[in-house]
């Protein structure tokens, strides 16, 4: 019976057709790979991309949110690299559950000042988290003085590189964290909130929605899971330098928008940019895989972006066009 | 209420890192009216920071004022010139510039030659202005010489990937040109790929990833710089098949270094960064002080590139450490 409630449940998330419409992109871009790149479909391979799929899914956390929120956060690599340094000079210390917490915190932190900035001072998401990339970015290159903090102890680097059974542990992690997610996702209050103050700021305000709190709160999440994202890419690297996360605000947009997620707001959800993830992942593991240049691999990527976000968007303009011209013969009949 | 905490927020966040931080190294004891500047790349790859301290010994043999300065992370050539006409205006009497590109930093060795400070570049070449002298390093007699290393490792037999650096950079291309000199000279190995990965640790970690799908059998990765050889040292690592692949690097990084020790990477090269900036910096300061002209051309590092291997490592690093401490710079492994 409870089973058959979790179906449902499923059933239910796929139904919103941003995410669906996601699932139909990943299937493509997966049956194509299949068919016209060597080795993509053995299970090494599939291991990688599962892997890097889960990587690049725990940064695009922070950025999903944000744009579920009509904003932006291209914050989210610095954070995750002044979260990542703090963290592992402590860890390389030997204190691994207080080097954690700090990163974490940090993370917090960096995200809610981004958030009150942005709701209570009205300053935009894309210039607050762009100051908010610097300002990270400069606090952890002067914090390690351009060198790498490394000799982290091997218990804290499971996250990173550990594996149960075949399964490597960022891919377990993000796993239990989209379940989650995607289980709150609308059916918190919270999670409610978001998507309301996303779509239409006023008409939740209206509604007796807090939201400028709500807006910190989502900022602030993105921080946390920014925060995530760096103690696991320190992990996997067994190292912290000051310039990771570099390039990822570009990869996580690329997943939320192949994901489902509008810059518009209030559309799309967490377990559509996981899906989205996986496509940007795909598409780096075949290039890597057809051995193109990377210059090409920038070039590619932009495009397929382009690319579907023009047929959602034709797409879109059709179905209005149908509902217009039904309505009118509608209204001709009756007339 | 609200307002104290997001004031305290702040303070939190800003005061985290700067107490954590260990202050800039102060400029030497004694100084004469003379001032030397030195304008690296920027100051958060290790192989900078070593050029900065190069600068700083040069300086405290002689005595000089001396500043480091440098663009932030992805700053670009025009974040160089923007330095060095504060440093004009502000008065120095030397300027040693490591261009970002060869020739947007033409327009700032311009401005220095009108204002009349004397220019010397290191590192990559400029293509005009007037500056006193060039130091450099053979990147390809490095190469050359680190090829030759994995060729005997691999005892003249094996399949062997390079990474390379980031497209278009005159480092990358004259390594390139170096390791192919070697490697195609062998009728034994066989290159199988040369992919970049940007000098990137993150980037080379994930392409490795796929070249090992990509290739059963693989006998060494070769990578134009350190960061990249580590990455390809965590991939092998993750993958289970360190012990069968060697890995070398390019630079002599502390962590590097350290990888060595532990026994992972099997070698690098040093690329002495130190004498890059030692030798044009003393060169500018014998030029102020006694009018000696350099010349035009110094190739930094007589002799053969020095191999650091997991043999060597020890020996290596007390040699610079000690070489560093004769001037004043504590330099930490």
């Amino acid at each position: 019976m409870k089973f058959k409630n979790k179906l449902a449940q499923i059933a239910s998330s796929l139904r919103d057709t941003n995410t669906s419409r996601a699932l139909f992109t990943l299937l493509i871009f997966f049956v194509a790979s299949t068919i016209f790149v060597n080795r993509f479909f053995t299970l090494n391979n599939l291991i990688n991309v599962l892997r890097q799929s889960a990587l690049v899914f725990s940064f695009s956390i922070g950025m999903a949110i944000a744009m579920l929120l009509a904003g932006l956060d291209l914050s989210i690599g610095a954070v995750a690299a002044y979260s990542g340094v703090l963290a592992a000079s402590l860890i390389s210390n030997g204190y691994i559950v207080l080097g954690i917490i700090v990163g974490l915190l940090v993370g917090i932190t960096c995200g809610l000042i981004s958030g009150v900035i942005i709701s209570k001072y009205k300053v935009p998401p894309f210039i607050m988290t762009f100051g908010m990339m610097k300002i990270a970015s400069g606090l952890a290159l002067n914090f390690t003085k351009g060198e790498s903090i490394y000799g982290l102890s091997d218990k804290f680097r499971w996250i990173g590189v550990g594996t149960i059974g075949l399964i490597p542990a960022p891919l377990i992690i993000c796993t239990v964290l989209l379940i989650l997610l995607a289980y709150f996702g609308k059916r918190s209050v919270l999670g409610r909130r978001i998507y309301a103050v996303g779509s239409n700021r006023n008409a939740a305000r209206f509604s007796g929605i807090p939201c400028e709190r709500t807006l910190m709160i989502g900022y602030a999440l993105s921080g946390l899971f920014s925060g995530i994202a760096g103690l696991m890419f320190v992990a996997r690297l067994g190292s912290a330098e000051g310039i990771m996360g570099d390039g990822w605000p570009l990869q996580a947009i690329a997943a939320c928008v192949l994901g489902g997620v509008s810059f518009a707001g209030g559309e799309g959800t967490i377990q559509g940019a996981a899906i989205g993830a996986l496509c940007v992942a795909i598409m780096y593991n075949v290039l890597n895989l057809l051995g193109v240049s990377p210059s090409w691999q920038q070039f590619l990527i932009g495009f397929v972006i382009i690319f579907v976000i023009s047929i959602d968007f034709i797409k879109s303009q059709i179905i209005r066009k149908k509902n217009i011209s039904n309505k009118l013969r509608t209204m001709q009949k009756t007339a | 209420m609200k307002k104290t905490l997001f004031l305290v927020l702040i303070v939190l966040v800003v005061f985290s890192g700067v107490v954590f931080a260990q202050g800039q190294k102060d400029t030497p004891k004694e100084s004469d009216n003379l001032h030397v500047a030195l304008i690296v790349k920027n100051l958060s790859n290790p192989f900078f920071v070593y050029m900065k301290w190069g600068g700083e010994a040069a300086a405290n043999k002689y005595g000089v004022d001396y500043t480091c300065l440098a663009p932030e992370q992805d700053g670009n050539v025009e974040a160089q010139i923007r330095i060095m006409e504060d440093l004009i205006q502000k008065g120095v009497d030397a300027i040693v510039v490591v261009p970002i590109d060869s020739r947007g930093i033409v327009a700032g060795i311009e401005r220095a030659n009108k204002a009349g400070v004397p220019v010397f570049v290191s590192n990559t070449r400029a293509l005009g202005g007037e500056f006193l002298s060039f130091a450099g390093i053979d990147h390809t007699a490095m190469a050359e010489e680190m090829a030759r290393y994995v060729v005997k490792s691999l005892n003249g037999k094996g399949k062997v990937i390079e990474l390379e650096g980031t497209t278009g950079a005159q480092s990358s291309i004259d390594r390139g040109i170096g390791f192919k000199n070697v490697f195609s000279k062998e009728p034994g190995i066989e290159v199988l790929t040369r992919t970049t990965a940007e000098y990137n640790k993150a980037k080379a970690m994930q392409v490795t990833e796929d070249l090992l799908v990509r290739y059963d059998d693989i006998d060494a990765i070769v990578a134009y710089n350190d960061s990249m050889a580590l990455g390809a040292v965590e991939a092998l690592k993750a993958a289970g098949r360190l012990d069968k692949v060697m890995v070398t690097g390019t630079d002599a990084n502390k962590d590097a270094l350290d990888s060595l020790r532990r026994g992972e990477l099997t070698a690098t090269v040093d690329s002495n960064p130190v004498a890059q900036t030692f030798v044009p910096v003393e060169a500018a300061i014998r030029y102020l002080m006694y009018n000696e002209i350099p010349p035009a051309e110094m190739i930094v590092g007589e002799g053969k590139p020095t191999i650091v291997d997991q043999k060597n490592v020890e020996a290596f690093e007390l040699q610079v450490i000690e070489n560093l401490k004769g001037f004043g710079v504590t330099a930490e492994f």
